[in-house]
Protein backbone atom coordinates (compact mmCIF):
# COMPACT_ATOMS: atom_id res chain seq x y z
CA UNK A 1 0.00 0.00 0.00
CA UNK A 2 1.73 3.66 -1.25
CA UNK A 3 1.15 6.01 1.17
CA UNK A 4 -1.80 8.20 0.80
CA UNK A 5 -3.07 6.41 -2.05
CA UNK A 6 -6.73 5.47 -0.84
CA UNK A 7 -7.19 9.79 -0.94
CA UNK A 8 -4.77 10.53 -3.61
CA UNK A 9 -7.91 11.33 -5.99
CA UNK A 10 -9.48 14.36 -3.65
CA UNK A 11 -5.95 15.17 -2.92
CA UNK A 12 -4.95 15.48 -6.79
CA UNK A 13 -8.51 17.85 -7.15
CA UNK A 14 -7.23 20.05 -4.24
CA UNK A 15 -4.12 20.21 -5.98
CA UNK A 16 -5.83 21.43 -9.13
CA UNK A 17 -7.96 23.88 -6.97
CA UNK A 18 -4.75 24.95 -5.49
CA UNK A 19 -2.58 25.71 -8.90
CA UNK A 20 -5.76 27.49 -9.99
CA UNK A 21 -5.86 30.09 -7.02
CA UNK A 22 -2.28 30.29 -7.30
CA UNK A 23 -2.55 31.57 -10.84
CA UNK A 24 -4.84 33.85 -10.41
CA UNK A 25 -3.25 35.52 -7.67
CA UNK A 26 0.16 35.48 -9.82
CA UNK A 27 -1.91 37.32 -12.73
CA UNK A 28 -3.60 39.65 -10.25
CA UNK A 29 -0.42 40.55 -8.53
CA UNK A 30 1.62 41.57 -12.04
CA UNK A 31 -1.24 43.35 -13.48
CA UNK A 32 -1.28 45.64 -9.53
CA UNK A 33 2.37 45.96 -10.35
CA UNK A 34 2.23 46.68 -13.62
CA UNK A 35 -0.72 49.42 -12.78
CA UNK A 36 0.70 51.45 -9.71
CA UNK A 37 3.68 50.53 -8.04
CA UNK A 38 2.24 51.71 -4.74
CA UNK A 39 -0.89 49.50 -3.90
CA UNK A 40 -1.92 47.86 -0.64
CA UNK A 41 -3.79 45.13 -2.88
CA UNK A 42 -0.14 44.21 -4.09
CA UNK A 43 0.26 42.70 -0.45
CA UNK A 44 -2.89 40.96 -0.45
CA UNK A 45 -2.45 39.17 -3.78
CA UNK A 46 1.15 38.13 -2.56
CA UNK A 47 -0.32 36.47 0.49
CA UNK A 48 -2.56 34.62 -1.20
CA UNK A 49 -0.29 33.57 -4.00
CA UNK A 50 2.24 32.46 -0.85
CA UNK A 51 -0.98 30.48 0.68
CA UNK A 52 -2.16 29.13 -2.63
CA UNK A 53 1.53 27.98 -3.82
CA UNK A 54 2.75 26.15 -0.61
CA UNK A 55 -0.56 24.22 -0.49
CA UNK A 56 0.04 23.58 -4.25
CA UNK A 57 3.30 22.76 -3.37
CA UNK A 58 2.54 20.89 0.09
CA UNK A 59 -0.45 18.75 -2.12
CA UNK A 60 1.88 17.89 -4.79
CA UNK A 61 4.32 16.24 -2.14
CA UNK A 62 2.02 13.78 -0.53
CA UNK A 63 0.30 12.75 -3.89
CA UNK A 64 3.41 12.09 -5.76
CA UNK A 65 4.24 8.59 -3.94
CA UNK A 66 1.11 7.34 -5.64
CA UNK A 67 1.69 9.04 -9.17
CA UNK A 68 5.72 7.76 -8.96
CA UNK A 69 4.33 3.70 -8.42
CA UNK A 70 0.88 3.80 -10.21
CA UNK A 71 1.38 6.43 -12.96
CA UNK A 72 5.25 6.95 -13.42
CA UNK A 73 6.46 3.62 -12.68
CA UNK A 74 3.94 1.16 -14.23
CA UNK A 75 3.07 3.39 -17.10
CA UNK A 76 4.85 6.79 -18.38
CA UNK A 77 8.46 5.33 -18.01
CA UNK A 78 7.66 2.69 -20.13
CA UNK A 79 5.24 4.12 -22.54
CA UNK A 80 6.07 7.77 -22.62
CA UNK A 81 9.53 8.06 -21.66
CA UNK A 82 9.68 12.22 -22.45
CA UNK A 83 6.62 12.71 -20.63
CA UNK A 84 8.32 11.07 -17.73
CA UNK A 85 11.17 14.18 -18.92
CA UNK A 86 8.27 16.68 -18.86
CA UNK A 87 7.03 15.77 -15.11
CA UNK A 88 10.79 15.92 -14.05
CA UNK A 89 11.24 19.58 -15.39
CA UNK A 90 7.84 20.38 -13.73
CA UNK A 91 8.40 18.93 -10.10
CA UNK A 92 12.00 21.01 -10.34
CA UNK A 93 10.64 24.22 -11.45
CA UNK A 94 7.85 24.53 -8.30
CA UNK A 95 10.83 23.97 -6.00
CA UNK A 96 13.22 26.61 -7.70
CA UNK A 97 9.71 28.64 -7.86
CA UNK A 98 9.20 28.18 -4.09
CA UNK A 99 11.87 30.73 -2.74
CA UNK A 100 10.48 33.45 -5.41
CA UNK A 101 6.87 33.19 -3.47
CA UNK A 102 8.33 33.47 -0.26
CA UNK A 103 10.13 36.41 -1.49
CA UNK A 104 7.27 38.03 -3.05
CA UNK A 105 5.67 38.00 0.26
CA UNK A 106 8.01 39.51 2.36
CA UNK A 107 9.05 42.30 0.00
CA UNK A 108 5.09 43.34 -0.64
CA UNK A 109 4.79 43.23 3.05
CA UNK A 110 3.57 46.69 4.72
CA UNK A 111 6.03 48.07 7.61
CA UNK A 112 4.31 49.24 10.56
CA UNK A 113 6.60 52.29 11.95
CA UNK A 114 4.98 53.30 15.27
CA UNK A 115 1.66 54.47 15.10
CA UNK A 116 1.31 55.17 11.62
CA UNK A 117 -0.26 53.20 9.01
CA UNK A 118 1.60 50.92 6.72
CA UNK A 119 3.33 52.59 4.08
CA UNK A 120 3.27 50.70 0.83
CA UNK A 121 7.35 49.98 0.46
CA UNK A 122 7.26 47.72 -2.46
CA UNK A 123 8.49 51.08 -4.45
CA UNK A 124 11.63 51.24 -4.93
CA UNK A 125 11.80 47.46 -5.52
CA UNK A 126 9.45 47.24 -9.04
CA UNK A 127 11.51 45.61 -11.21
CA UNK A 128 12.75 42.57 -8.27
CA UNK A 129 8.73 42.28 -8.26
CA UNK A 130 8.26 42.38 -11.54
CA UNK A 131 10.99 39.65 -12.72
CA UNK A 132 10.17 37.12 -9.55
CA UNK A 133 6.37 37.15 -10.20
CA UNK A 134 6.90 36.84 -13.94
CA UNK A 135 8.96 34.16 -13.44
CA UNK A 136 6.66 32.65 -10.83
CA UNK A 137 3.89 33.00 -13.49
CA UNK A 138 5.98 31.75 -15.99
CA UNK A 139 6.89 28.08 -14.32
CA UNK A 140 2.69 27.59 -12.63
CA UNK A 141 1.73 27.90 -16.08
CA UNK A 142 4.23 25.23 -17.67
CA UNK A 143 3.28 23.40 -14.45
CA UNK A 144 -0.15 23.13 -15.28
CA UNK A 145 0.06 22.81 -19.06
CA UNK A 146 2.33 19.80 -18.31
CA UNK A 147 0.20 18.48 -15.34
CA UNK A 148 -3.24 18.78 -17.27
CA UNK A 149 -1.43 16.83 -20.29
CA UNK A 150 0.41 14.12 -18.15
CA UNK A 151 -3.23 13.84 -16.85
CA UNK A 152 -4.60 12.90 -20.11
CA UNK A 153 -2.36 10.37 -20.82
CA UNK A 154 -2.92 8.58 -17.42
CA UNK A 155 -3.76 10.28 -13.80
CA UNK A 156 -3.99 8.52 -10.10
CA UNK B 1 20.23 50.07 4.99
CA UNK B 2 16.40 49.78 5.03
CA UNK B 3 14.86 46.54 6.02
CA UNK B 4 13.29 46.12 2.53
CA UNK B 5 16.91 46.55 0.66
CA UNK B 6 18.24 43.80 3.74
CA UNK B 7 15.36 41.15 2.25
CA UNK B 8 15.54 41.86 -1.16
CA UNK B 9 19.81 41.37 -0.89
CA UNK B 10 18.77 38.11 1.15
CA UNK B 11 16.19 36.63 -1.10
CA UNK B 12 18.38 37.15 -4.18
CA UNK B 13 21.52 35.20 -2.79
CA UNK B 14 18.99 32.56 -1.39
CA UNK B 15 17.32 32.01 -4.58
CA UNK B 16 21.06 32.01 -6.25
CA UNK B 17 22.25 29.90 -3.63
CA UNK B 18 18.93 27.65 -3.91
CA UNK B 19 19.52 27.57 -7.84
CA UNK B 20 23.64 26.06 -7.18
CA UNK B 21 22.79 23.72 -4.53
CA UNK B 22 19.42 22.35 -6.70
CA UNK B 23 22.32 21.82 -9.67
CA UNK B 24 24.50 20.19 -7.63
CA UNK B 25 22.03 17.58 -5.84
CA UNK B 26 24.21 16.33 -3.38
CA UNK B 27 23.29 12.93 -1.63
CA UNK B 28 20.59 13.18 0.27
CA UNK B 29 17.38 10.69 1.48
CA UNK B 30 15.89 9.17 -1.08
CA UNK B 31 12.53 7.69 -0.59
CA UNK B 32 10.88 4.58 -2.16
CA UNK B 33 7.44 4.47 -2.01
CA UNK B 34 6.67 0.25 -2.27
CA UNK B 35 9.00 -0.25 0.71
CA UNK B 36 7.30 2.94 2.83
CA UNK B 37 11.27 3.54 3.89
CA UNK B 38 13.52 6.60 3.60
CA UNK B 39 18.01 5.63 2.70
CA UNK B 40 20.61 8.00 2.49
CA UNK B 41 22.18 7.03 -0.70
CA UNK B 42 23.73 9.01 -3.80
CA UNK B 43 21.91 7.81 -6.45
CA UNK B 44 18.41 6.22 -6.17
CA UNK B 45 17.66 2.77 -8.05
CA UNK B 46 14.19 1.40 -8.41
CA UNK B 47 11.09 2.84 -7.76
CA UNK B 48 12.68 5.54 -5.85
CA UNK B 49 12.22 9.38 -5.07
CA UNK B 50 15.23 11.66 -5.36
CA UNK B 51 12.84 14.60 -5.07
CA UNK B 52 12.26 15.03 -1.47
CA UNK B 53 15.35 15.16 -0.30
CA UNK B 54 17.28 17.34 -3.05
CA UNK B 55 13.65 19.76 -2.87
CA UNK B 56 15.04 19.42 1.46
CA UNK B 57 18.50 20.40 0.37
CA UNK B 58 17.65 23.28 -2.22
CA UNK B 59 15.01 24.85 0.20
CA UNK B 60 17.43 24.52 3.40
CA UNK B 61 20.24 26.17 1.91
CA UNK B 62 17.81 29.08 0.30
CA UNK B 63 16.49 29.37 4.44
CA UNK B 64 19.88 29.28 5.60
CA UNK B 65 21.24 32.35 2.84
CA UNK B 66 18.06 34.00 3.23
CA UNK B 67 18.91 34.13 7.20
CA UNK B 68 22.43 35.17 6.44
CA UNK B 69 22.35 37.69 4.18
CA UNK B 70 19.63 39.80 6.12
CA UNK B 71 21.64 39.49 9.53
CA UNK B 72 24.99 40.74 7.37
CA UNK B 73 23.55 43.47 5.50
CA UNK B 74 21.95 44.60 8.97
CA UNK B 75 25.54 46.18 9.73
CA UNK B 76 25.90 48.07 6.47
CA UNK B 77 25.17 51.87 6.97
CA UNK B 78 23.58 54.42 4.74
CA UNK B 79 20.90 53.53 1.65
CA UNK B 80 21.10 51.50 -0.63
CA UNK B 81 22.64 52.53 -3.84
CA UNK B 82 19.86 53.37 -6.98
CA UNK B 83 21.16 50.63 -9.64
CA UNK B 84 20.98 47.70 -6.60
CA UNK B 85 16.77 47.20 -7.75
CA UNK B 86 17.63 45.99 -11.19
CA UNK B 87 20.97 44.23 -10.35
CA UNK B 88 19.24 42.27 -8.07
CA UNK B 89 16.33 41.53 -10.30
CA UNK B 90 18.73 40.58 -13.53
CA UNK B 91 20.68 38.15 -10.62
CA UNK B 92 17.46 36.74 -9.40
CA UNK B 93 15.94 36.09 -12.40
CA UNK B 94 19.05 35.33 -14.64
CA UNK B 95 20.06 32.16 -12.48
CA UNK B 96 15.98 31.33 -12.37
CA UNK B 97 16.43 30.82 -16.00
CA UNK B 98 19.90 29.26 -16.03
CA UNK B 99 19.05 26.66 -13.31
CA UNK B 100 15.84 25.75 -15.36
CA UNK B 101 17.23 25.77 -18.70
CA UNK B 102 20.24 23.44 -17.58
CA UNK B 103 17.08 21.46 -15.70
CA UNK B 104 15.30 21.05 -18.84
CA UNK B 105 18.65 20.42 -21.26
CA UNK B 106 19.46 17.48 -18.60
CA UNK B 107 15.86 15.94 -18.72
CA UNK B 108 16.03 16.29 -22.13
CA UNK B 109 19.22 13.95 -22.48
CA UNK B 110 17.90 11.87 -20.10
CA UNK B 111 14.52 10.86 -20.82
CA UNK B 112 13.21 12.49 -24.03
CA UNK B 113 15.52 11.28 -26.80
CA UNK B 114 14.92 7.76 -25.59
Amino acid sequence: MIVFESSAKILQFLHLLAAVTSIAACVHLIVRLVRSRVDRRIYVHARTLLVAYVSLYGLGSVVYPTFRVRVRAEFLDRAYPWATGLFEIKEQAATLALLPVIGLFLLTRPVWKGAERPRATQRGHAPLLLGLSSMVLLVLLFNACVGWYLGTLGSV
Amino acid sequence: MQPKDRIAIAICAAILVACVVHLVAPPSFIYYPLERSWRWERAESGVAMFWYGRSAWTLAAGAAVFGMGYFATGRMRGEAPAWLPKALALLSVGSLVLALGLIARHEWASWMLR
